[in-house]
């Protein structure tokens, strides 16, 4: 398309698009006399880029992290080739597949935290030690070791029906606070009450529920949290329940493991050391079932919201809030505008939440209120869930405001919406029915799908139908699957900048009309005469520093707000904005190479996905024990490309392997170099030829979840 | 992406330099930018880029910004005695801070400097980059330079960080130990367990990647593909000639704890092996929020602080021991030390601080000029400052940014930061001339 009319077509679609975006500081769009859209042709998908054998290769990619078997594929593609099957019907396959239900839509969905190691673990930082075998039985200690005869016999969490030898000082089962200084007092199971804070006074507690053996407990603990997160998101799309059922009610699918941690939580909220609460214990499945959790008061739990992996995957309530924010409607981390003077005008030194502290105001103050609105009065509906550093590690019934009701808000104070009861059950409630969850959602999809390439419009066409009660998963991918299928692939930019009119060096900047018009219709309708808090970009001219400021902005992605731009339109603003700033052909392709170069960048399937692909092409067993602690296995997936970074841990992982595999010698290298190639993992390269892909398809080859 | 070794050279940013000149007498914008691209104005800039982040907040009142009671608001914390403050290097450091009494002739600090966010994430995503107004996908400075560099396999190497915003376009590196599956399974302690045989073999599978798409894609996507291809052959082929990497004990065993928790004494030394071997260029290291004392200030900052001290006092030693090809590391290396926002200056009923939005940054290398530098106010907070002698007054219209840093390192590196994105002014005040 001519760089003039996707500048008209960026003023278009945009124009259209701001009645949900936020703008400076005070002003909303609502409150702006909407402007004319300048008129221009907008380009409509046409017929599918790719035929059948690439597309149903990179559908199962995608869906079920493994290219389909050569047979699978031959049928498939003969049969919708002659019309005798469709795409939405093999798409349907795809989305029944065990793979895609506990391995890819999870991590679609969930993010980080099916990584990340929850604070609750780290909190069990109370690491019992054990004697020498030497010296006979072994003594559990924390501290210190004690005289064989002063050791106490327990039942411990990890052997209910057996005993050990525990000092007293490690075990002190009927301590249950702590007081750590004077101001602060604690409960036994939070972070700060560890021993590695010095002697709290606390112990391991009652069948040394508080203690671990080491890291392999302490591993065995995460890898059960994440479990948990993965096991309940297959549970909701094998039994077809709608997206709400994720993160609401009290159910999750939970294993051995996390059962002991609800019914920890219920020991040190009833202050229990009778130990009949894990009594049965070992009639729970060690590999976990869907089951109701207990609450202590109604509305304690709201789906996974409350599972450990994401309730305690932040140490304090307000990043916790972030997180559950961030998970929900998609926030993110920008939050900006804060400036010393903002904080010191509130006029407090506290700010962490409770009585008499500075959260409210920090929620009403301009700028502040752009983020706390939502999360600190979104803090107060899990309040019974306190920071686990400082404070307690489970539910804490004392503090719980059943039968208080509070608000929950958007953007910001002046958008609220709505109220409910202080409880997670009641912020469920409340923040499932919002737009942001279906656009959420939506954009999680989209990304998995399209990477890089994901754009606004894209998340939009799915979260118009969206409803949280109702909508499936695989209902959500399988829109993002037909709409990736029919895709036009935007070209690259042309070498041709727009043209901008002469400008002497000095002063304000005249404007191309073209310029003028997409600023008009992207820009305007915050950035106008008047406008509180936000520069001015009316008129025929405007400062240079201005311009430059709008081209760091826009080429950041950071304007116009929620991404309204396609990565077309987006290119094409950009180097509008070049011709304007820079009047020499060196200068301008030296700042078209590097600024949107992000927007350019060589898009490749998220890391999980590549692994697997890596594995299957190297011939080796699919299960591997080895998770990688890596940014690319945490980042959203429109992140995920081909960076020097992505491309080291692609040739570790064929090494690994290939030597799996049984390979060696030159045949090593060739595995090496086939598990390796970037086309196996570049989006937007051709799938491998079917010549590659055979070390990975065995007829018949099932699928085997991760 | 950046990584475009071979067609941004630096001559290639230069060669404009006369079409500018003009321009440049006439618009102080200008004049900048002319100052970035014309031959024997710009500054020389550091070989190795060194960025450490303690992450979660120092408190600037330990360390970079010490007060007596009588310099400051009331109420606001000065929690010792002003004996304990130590004059050293013409410039006063914080108790925690007499570590590095040595060095304080060749360090300069700048306080003050505000960061626009009060969130954990969004500083990191922003001090990453050496920029506020950022996003996921904006380039770091420190991935800039290194996209410039001169010889060194890789433009980029972050380490340790402990969230997902730290993650930059040209990633190349591992988060905090732990953080996203169990400690051994980092690139870096893969990398560390493969033979020499097993590491050419990488590298070499990785160069004829690089390769492949160099002849098969005329895009610009398969040119970014490629260069990230090139840069890690470059790295696996170099790494399969050197001795494993082994980080020494550089601290006392009463720190070893904290290293076992925070890890940041091994990645600093994992950096500095990089920059000796011409491995990397620039390199970022993060360690986990552990400076977040929302509660217990006094002990928490106490503890770890001095932690950080060691390191840096074993960091400039070894600097100044250490020589590559290209001459001794303390003369190519620059070092930035920041976390990514501040602490309160009044304690809260935890005994704690809660977030302030401006850090400190202590800067360590040839082109920086030693001392202190961005005043202050009493309730330690940034004041308006000149960019030409750092200090209040001048009629400055703002305290001094992020930004400014971001766009001084790029101008140092003798590239234009305005074609980055970066707004920042130039800190004369900072740079040597």
């Amino acid at each position: 398309m001519r760089p003039g009319l996707v500048l008209a077509a960026v003023g278009a679609v945009v124009g259209l698009g701001l009645a949900g975006a936020g703008c400076g500081s005070g002003k909303k769009p609502a409150d702006v006399a909407p402007r004319p859209a300048a008129s221009a042709p907008v380009p409509a998908p046409v017929a599918p880029r790719v035929t059948s054998e690439p597309l149903l290769t990179r559908l199962s990619i995608v869906t079920r992290a493994r290219p389909p078997a050569a047979d699978e594929l031959a049928t498939w593609s003969r049969r919708i080739d002659r019309g005798e099957a469709t795409v939405d019907a093999y798409i349907d396959e795809l989305l029944a597949s065990p793979a895609f239900a506990g391995t890819v839509a999870p991590e679609m969905i969930i993010g980080e935290a099916l990584v990340g190691w929850p604070y609750h673990v780290v909190r069990f930082s109370f690491v019992v030690r054990t004697t020498p075998a030497s010296e006979g039985p072994p003594i559990y200690y924390v501290a210190k070791p004690c005289p064989r005869k002063a050791a106490v016999r327990v039942h411990p969490w990890w052997d209910l029906h057996g005993e050990v030898l525990v000092c007293p000082d490690a075990y002190r089962p009927d301590i249950w606070r702590t007081r750590t200084s004077k101001d602060a007092e604690h409960t036994c199971d939070a972070i700060e009450a560890s021993p590695r804070f010095g002697d709290s006074g606390c112990g391991c507690g009652p069948n040394l529920i508080r203690c671990i053996r080491g890291m392999a407990d302490h591993d065995a603990r995460a890898a059960s949290a994440h479990a948990e997160l993965r096991d309940t998101v297959r549970y909701v799309i094998d039994h077809d329940l709608p997206f709400a059922a994720l993160f609401s009610g009290r159910s999750t699918f939970h294993d051995r493991n996390m059962e002991l941690s609800y019914r920890v939580w219920r020991i040190e909220a009833e202050q229990r050391s009778d130990g009949k609460l894990l009594a049965d214990l070992d009639a729970w499945p060690a590999d976990g079932q869907w089951a109701e959790r207990f609450e202590s008061a109604p509305g304690e739990h709201a789906g996974l919201l409350t599972a450990p992996g994401i309730l305690h995957y932040f140490p304090d309530r307000r990043q916790r809030q972030w997180f559950l924010f961030e998970r929900l409607w998609c926030t993110g981390a920008s939050s900006n505008g804060a400036t010393v003077h903002s904080v010191l005008d509130l006029g407090v030194a506290s700010f962490q939440g409770g009585k008499n502290e500075g959260w409210q105001r920090l929620a009403s103050q301009p700028i502040c209120t752009d983020c706390h609105a939502r999360t600190d009065y979104g803090f107060q509906f899990f309040w019974a869930f306190p920071d686990p550093k400082p404070s307690a590690g489970h539910f804490v019934r004392e503090i719980a405001r059943n039968g208080k009701r509070g608000m929950l808000y958007g953007n910001d104070i002046q958008d609220p919406r709505g109220e409910a009861e202080l409880t997670p059950a009641g912020f469920a409630g409340l923040a499932l029915r919002q737009p942001e969850f279906g656009r959420c959602m939506s954009r999680n999809a989209v990304e998995h799908v399209l990477g890089i390439d994901a754009g606004a419009d894209d998340a939009a066409a799915l979260a118009a139908g969206f409803d949280a009660s109702r909508t499936t998963v695989k209902q959500l991918v399988k829109q993002a699957l037909l709409r990736w299928a029919t895709r036009v692939q935007p070209g690259e930019p042309t070498g041709a900048l727009p043209v901008a009119p002469s400008w002497s060096g000095t002063g304000p900047v005249p404007l191309s009309p073209e310029l003028e018009r997409a600023i008009d219709g992207t820009c305007s309708g915050c950035h106008f005469d008047g406008a509180v808090g936000v520069p001015n970009f009316e008129g025929h001219a405007l400062p240079r520093d201005r311009l430059l400021h709008m081209l760091a902005e826009v080429s950041a992605t950071r304007m116009p707000r929620d991404r309204a731009l396609s990565v077309a339109e987006r290119m094409s603003l950009i180097d509008a904005l070049i011709a304007h700033l820079w009047r020499t052909p060196a200068d301008q392709q030296e700042a078209r190479h590097q600024l949107g170069a992000s927007l350019r960048a060589p898009g490749v399937w998220r890391w999980s996905l590549a692994e697997h692909l890596i594995r299957r092409a190297a011939g080796a067993p699919e299960a591997s024990d080895r998770a990688w602690n890596a940014l690319e296995a945490a980042t959203r997936a429109d992140q995920a490309t081909y960076t020097p970074g992505f491309a080291t841990m692609t040739v570790v992982e064929a090494i690994q392997a290939c030597k799996d595999a049984g390979q060696t010698g030159q045949a090593l290298e060739a595995c090496v170099r086939a598990a390796s190639v970037p086309r196996l993992f570049l989006r937007d390269q051709g799938p491998p030829a079917a010549g590659q892909l055979a070390p990975m398809i065995t007829p018949g080859d099932a699928d085997r979840p991760r | 992406m950046l990584s475009r070794r071979g067609l941004l050279t630096r001559r290639q940013i230069l060669s404009g330099a006369g079409a500018g000149l003009i321009a440049a007498l006439l618009d102080p914008a200008a004049r900048r930018i002319a100052a970035a691209r014309t031959p024997g104005t710009q500054a020389r800039g550091p070989r190795y880029w060194l960025c450490i982040v303690p992450a979660g907040g120092m408190d600037a009142i330990y360390t970079t910004d010490p007060r007596m009671r009588s310099e400051v608001a009331s109420g606001v914390d000065v929690p010792y005695k002003p004996a304990e403050i130590v004059e050293a290097g013409g410039m006063r450091l914080g108790p925690l801070f007499r570590g590095l009494t040595a060095w304080a002739p060749r360090l300069a600090i700048v306080n003050g400097v505000a960061v626009n966010t009060a969130n954990h994430h969004t500083g990191l995503l922003q001090l990453a980059r050496l920029r506020t107004s950022t996003t996921r996908w904006t380039p770091s400075a420190f991935e800039i330079i290194g996209a410039h560099r001169d010889g060194a396999a890789v433009g980029y190497l972050s380490l340790g960080a402990q969230y997902t915003t730290a993650y930059t376009p040209s990633m190349f590196g591992e988060p905090d130990d732990g953080a996203y599956g169990p400690a051994d399974t980092t690139l870096f302690k893969l990398l560390d367990k493969l033979t020499p045989e097993e590491l050419e073999l990488a590298g070499r599978v990785m160069a004829e990647h690089a390769a492949s798409l160099a002849s098969a894609g005329r895009s610009e996507r398969d040119a970014s593909a490629r260069a990230a291809a090139e840069q890690a052959g470059a790295f696996l082929r170099k790494a399969a000639t050197l001795p494993a990497f082994k980080p020494d004990p550089w601290l006392p065993p009463p720190m070893s704890p904290i290293e076992g928790i925070l890890g940041l004494s091994a990645h600093v030394q994992r950096a500095v092996w990089c920059f000796e071997h011409d491995l990397v260029a620039t390199a970022s290291v993060f360690t986990g929020g552990a400076w977040d004392s929302h509660t217990r200030n006094a002990q928490n900052q106490t503890r770890l602080t001095p932690y950080l001290v060691a390191i840096l006092d074993r960091l400039f030693g070894e600097l100044d021991r250490r020589s590559n090809a290209h001459g001794p590391l303390s003369e190519q290396t620059a070092v930035v030390v920041a976390s990514e926002l501040g602490r309160f200056p009044y304690l809260n009923q935890a005994q704690g601080k809660d977030h302030y939005p401006q850090t400190s940054m202590l800067f360590y290398g040839k082109p920086f000029r030693a001392g202190k530098f961005g005043d202050t106010g009493k309730q330690l907070e940034g004041l308006p400052v000149s960019v030409s002698t750092g200090r209040a007054g001048g009629g400055s219209p703002e305290p001094l940014r992020l930004d400014d840093v971001g766009a001084t390192a790029l101008l140092l590196a003798g590239i234009d930061p305005e074609k980055y994105g970066f707004t920042g002014r130039r800190l004369d005040f900072l740079v040597e001339a």
